[in-house]
């Protein structure tokens, strides 16, 4: 479905009415020339014809008058004009003829020309009797007994034809007031429809442009609404906006002292990270002699350890020297049991090597035992040793561990210096990034000045909206009345 | 045990040598009963050095076929040769271990008895009838602390391997 605009509409209503004026128009137009075509035909047929008839009893007139008074005078000055007469008589019944469409009017007209050319036959009967010679009073008793009624009957059947051409005339008025007639009841009828098409159309354009113009402003006084609600929200928010904004300006100052402050701590971080770089490659430095004393520690630490295997093994050694000292003190321990025995066999001189054997078996046993005590020592310093061996094999380690990790150090001191570097020039850009910062800070806290002064301007603004939003409820309010009141 | 220790140890043992030629000899009439501590298995023995005539380390035994129970072989001892026993088999005992001493009985031809281990010398006179006999060769106990020890009578078992051996 075609929707159609407001002005789409109109002009299809002006359209229509044009069309149906111009309908009227035309129709009228067509019947007033019908009606005039009609009329002038009438004039020109049958009022022409009429006069045509009058003159025909003119022209007969004339020419019966000529004719007598040639008859009365015998000048040929009458006759010669009682022919032109004559002459004229036959072309205007010819022109009547010529405009003749009826038959009743053809016959009548026939008629005449008969009876003209029966007067003219007496008529001339009674010249040539005048121009023989004949007496006027024989003549003028012919006329009137010969030629008057034949002058009567052609004055009859022209007084017949001007009859008939006045009823056809009449007949003519009749039906051509029938024809005005009915074409004004044609463009009344007309009229009367496009009245009513008018009037149709005019009920369907204000019914459609009522809705239209009642949707309209509907969406008018929704808008409005809406409208009076956005600018009541914009109106609020730009207040709040303005004060977020001189916040905002307070927080922008607050930041550019922080960001000076951050630029001040940046350069002396820049320092402090100059300074440590120094102590991180004077660290280095202490490192490398460091390493260069675990290396001649764990040289000594090697030399402790071949010490207290050789220790070890000596050790190892006593404690065989040891064992032969036991077998040989348990040996003489049996030797002096033995000799105990044969001492005890030999009666009484032998109580004395008995005696001496006892001793020595008691000395023997006492070694025997001292070698047991001996044996726990060495195998105490053996265990000592071998301790202090994997001491100090811990120890190497330890120190090779501790040499690895000095080399560490020094890569880390290596590392800190090269990342303290790095942060300096990280602090040097920091610095310079602040003043930018503090540069763009106050270029931001001027724009947002300007900003501040913008939210007012739009408060104001959203206020004037309001104040036009109410004002274009109140116009579509009123429409609204308006649109209701024309339905 | 420290240096110290040692060292007086050491000057102990020097004394005790030095004094053992300087002493008068002392009379064996005093000393009470010699006994030598030897061990078979877990229990440990006492022989009376009266019942013997030596006692030395078992280095060799030649076994030989056949023989009475407890009979491993012939050693040679001082230039004879001695028909050594074991004494573990003799006492009844089993699984003793190896017997690597030897002590030679008395009497014109002496027996050699072997056993595991040989603890020392002993001289004590306290012995005491033993009050339940294990062995018929254990007649007598000694006391020595809280150790125990039977005393084998070696003539007993000599006797015992006498009969085994004479038809």
């Amino acid at each position: 479905m075609i929707r159609w605009t407001f002005g789409q509409k109109i002009t299809a209503g002006f359209a229509v009415t044009l069309a149906l004026t111009l309908l009227i128009g035309g129709v009228t137009i067509a019947t007033l020339h019908h009606v005039v075509e009609k009329k002038d035909r009438l004039v020109t047929q049958y009022a022409e014809n009429l006069i045509s008839a009058q003159l025909l009893d003119s022209l007969y007139a004339k020419q019966s008058a000529q004719n007598r008074a040639f008859l009365l005078t015998g000048d040929q000055t009458y006759l010669v004009a009682a022919q032109e007469f004559r002459k004229d008589f036959t072309g205007t019944v010819l022109a009547i003829d010529a405009n003749l469409t009826n038959p009743d009017a053809r016959r009548q007209v026939e008629r005449i020309q008969t009876a003209e050319a029966s007067y003219q036959a007496g008529a001339r009967t009674l010249l040539q009797a005048r121009a023989v010679g004949t007496t006027s009073e024989t003549i003028m008793r012919r006329f009137e007994s010969e030629l008057a009624p034949q002058a009567e009957a052609l004055s009859r059947e022209i007084e017949t034809f001007k009859r008939l051409e006045r009823d056809l005339l009449e007949k003519a008025k009749e039906h051509s007031t029938q024809d005005a007639e009915q074409g004004s009841f044609l463009v009344l009828l007309i009229a009367a429809l496009a009245l009513g098409i008018a009037s149709a159309t005019a009920v369907v354009l204000t019914r459609s442009l009522s809705r239209q113009i009642g949707s309209t402003i509907q969406h008018l006084q929704s808008s409005s609404s809406e409208l009076h609600a956005a600018a009541n929200q914009q109106a609020t928010g730009s207040g709040e906006q303005a004060a977020a904004m001189t916040e905002v300006s307070t927080t922008m100052k607050e930041l550019l002292s922080t960001s000076r402050q951050i630029a001040d701590s940046a350069q002396q971080v820049a320092r402090i990270a100059e300074e440590t770089a120094t102590a991180a490659r004077s660290g280095d430095r202490s490192v490398v002699k460091a390493q260069e004393a675990v290396a001649i520690i764990k040289r000594q630490v090697d030399q402790i350890v071949l010490h207290m295997l050789d220790l070890g093994r000596k050790s190892q050694q006593v404690g065989g020297i040891l064992e032969i000292i036991k077998e040989l003190a348990e040996q003489t321990n049996i030797l002096a049991i033995n000799a105990t025995i044969e001492a005890a066999g030999a009666g009484e001189s032998g109580k004395r090597f008995a005696a001496v054997a006892d001793e020595i078996r008691k000395l023997a046993d006492r070694v025997s035992g001292s070698t047991g005590d001996i044996r726990m020592l060495i195998d105490e310093i053996r265990t000592a040793a071998n301790t202090t061996v994997m001491t100090t094999e811990d120890g190497s380690k330890a120190v090779e561990m501790g040499a690895q990790q000095f080399g560490e150090l020094a890569a880390a001191f290596n590392q800190i210096a090269s990342l303290v570097a790095t942060t300096a020039e990280a602090a040097r850009e920091i610095e310079l990034s602040t003043k930018q910062q503090s540069t763009a800070v106050e270029q931001v806290n001027i724009a947002i000045s300007d900003a501040a002064q913008a939210a007012k301007e739009t408060e104001a603004s959203s206020r004037q909206t309001l104040q036009t939003s109410s004002q274009l409820a109140g116009v579509s309010r009123e429409l609204a009345q308006i649109v209701r009141a024309s339905r | 045990m420290t240096k110290p220790g040692i060292d007086a140890k050491l000057a102990e043992l020097r004394s005790a040598f030095d004094e053992s030629f300087a002493q008068a000899a002392a009379p064996l009439e005093d000393a009470g009963e010699r006994l030598l501590a030897i061990r078979i298995g877990d229990e440990g023995y006492a022989l009376r050095l009266s019942e013997i005539t030596g006692i030395q380390a078992l280095r060799r035994v030649v076994p030989l076929p056949g023989g009475p129970e407890g009979f491993r072989g012939l050693a040679g001892i001082r230039g004879r040769l001695v028909a050594v026993y074991g004494l573990a088999a003799l006492l009844g005992i089993r699984g003793a271990g190896e017997e690597n001493w030897l002590v030679l009985t008395q009497g014109a031809e002496p027996i050699g008895l072997s056993f595991p281990a040989f603890e020392g010398f002993l001289e004590e006179s306290a012995l005491h009838p033993a009050q339940e006999r294990e062995s018929e060769h254990v007649r007598e106990v000694l006391r020595t602390g809280s150790v125990v020890r039977g005393v084998i009578h070696l003539p007993s078992v000599s006797d015992a391997i006498m009969r085994r051996t004479r038809p």
